[in-house]
């Protein structure tokens, strides 16, 4: 599978990989992530910044939640919930990797 | 309108701009000269790709047709206004239209430049939000000028770079110009399609040395003019800034190298801030004082 292949499922992969072509810089705690192929230019807030660092597909949204409460003082449940949300955004704005061989189901049913 | 059958070309090197301006409307050439005079060159020293030739020629007289003005660039019919007060606007309007082309090294940036002490500052923002006030307020005030309608950034030393065109001002703003000191170039207004009526001020109306050079951005400001307001700074983070400058970039996808890393380098440089403008001077005093007292405490701490 190309690596950079853009998420083309209707749902998030389970264990989100971030697109290795994409441009980003952080800057004070933010990240702008250009796409080469869309054009468009994205920014994200910190915690979709945290979120988004631990997208290298060896994570799913429970363990990302978990990490989540280590550093904001947040419940797992809620956690899991800004978790989903913003894996859903990133995963619409198809700056993750197509996980071909993953059936498409959504976070919230992975653990 | 004064016409001769003869063409005349002008040549200028506007900063980083070579223009060759062409026409038989000696009334132009005149206009134009007289807020250029200081650019003025007898031939350009880059090759000829690289000159945005401007060529205004009237049509000819017609019992059929209304006379227009034919503007081109290098060649291709740009623009046909109808009236003679609104060549000069659509002049201008050409060599912006033109200059990404002839410089894709370049990113340019929907914003105003200018240096003061050094520090180089670019004020961002969409038609309307007092840019161009406020940059010939601070022109007045000692800042060097480098533009009020781009910021042109060389991707590869992310330097600002001048571009200084006349100063275009919007009719409302008449005032807050003239009581900082400029009297618009004789006088002259001209039509500026949905802009509506404007006046060009020579920057070098305020001093001989108004004209500034390359330098660093050190201050992203985006003003935005409230009537009655009281001028306020307010601090941004840089990927707000930098993402609002994504907004305001004319070449981001053009430009030779990705525009997203020329923009993030830039605001790493700098200070940024959201400006409330208000009164001319009062506005234009705090931008003063911000870069006035941040130089002095970097002195000290030197």
């Amino acid at each position: 599978m190309d690596a950079n292949q853009t998420s083309t499922q209707l749902l998030p992969p389970t264990h989100p990989l971030r697109r290795t072509d994409l441009t980003s810089h952080e800057l004070d705690g933010e990240v702008l992530i250009f796409d080469p192929i869309s054009m468009d230019t994205h920014r994200l807030n910190s915690v979709a910044l945290f979120i988004w660092r631990l997208c290298d597909g060896t994570n799913d949204a429970q363990r990302v939640a978990r990490r989540m409460t280590e550093v904001y003082d947040v419940t797992m449940e809620t956690a899991v919930e800004h978790v989903e949300r913003i894996c859903d955004q990133l995963h619409s704005m198809g700056l993750f990797v197509a996980t071909g061989g993953d059936a498409p189901r959504s976070l919230e049913s992975c653990s | 309108m004064l016409m001769s059958a003869r063409e005349t070309t002008m040549r200028y090197q506007i900063g980083v701009a070579s223009v060759a301006l062409t026409s038989n409307v000696r009334s132009l050439l005149d206009q134009h000269a007289a807020l250029y005079r200081q650019f003025r060159v007898e031939r350009h020293s880059v090759p000829d790709e690289q000159i945005i030739r401007i060529g205004v020629t009237p049509t000819p007289f017609s019992l059929k047709h209304r006379r227009r003005f034919v503007v081109t660039v290098n060649d291709r019919t740009q623009f046909e206004p109808a009236r003679v007060d609104e060549v000069l606007p659509y002049v201008e309007w050409a060599v912006n239209w033109e200059l990404p082309r002839v410089m894709p090294g370049f990113l340019q940036l929907h914003a105003s430049s200018l240096e003061l002490d050094g520090a180089g500052i670019i004020l961002p923002g969409d038609s309307g939000s007092g840019k161009s006030t406020l940059t010939a307020g601070l022109v007045a005030g000692g800042a060097k000028y480098l533009c009020d309608e781009f910021a042109l950034i060389d991707s590869d030393t992310l330097k600002l770079h001048p571009y200084p065109r006349a100063i275009c001002i919007k009719k409302p703003s008449y005032a807050a110009v003239e009581s900082v000191g400029f009297t618009p170039a004789a006088n002259r207004y001209y039509f500026k399609g949905s802009k509506g009526h404007v006046t060009f001020i020579n920057p070098t109306d305020a001093r001989p040395d108004a004209i500034g050079g390359e330098c660093r951005v050190r201050y992203v400001i985006f003003p935005k003019y409230v009537a009655g307001a009281e001028p306020t700074l307010i601090p941004i983070n840089r990927a707000e800034a930098a993402f609002a400058l994504h907004g305001v970039c004319f070449n981001l996808l053009t430009c030779e190298v990705v525009g997203l890393d020329v923009l993030a380098g830039l605001v790493r440089g700098a200070k940024c801030f959201r400006l409330v403008s208000g009164e001319i001077h009062k506005t234009c005093d705090l931008v003063r004082n911000l870069v006035r007292s941040e130089g002095k405490a970097l002195a000290k701490s030197a």
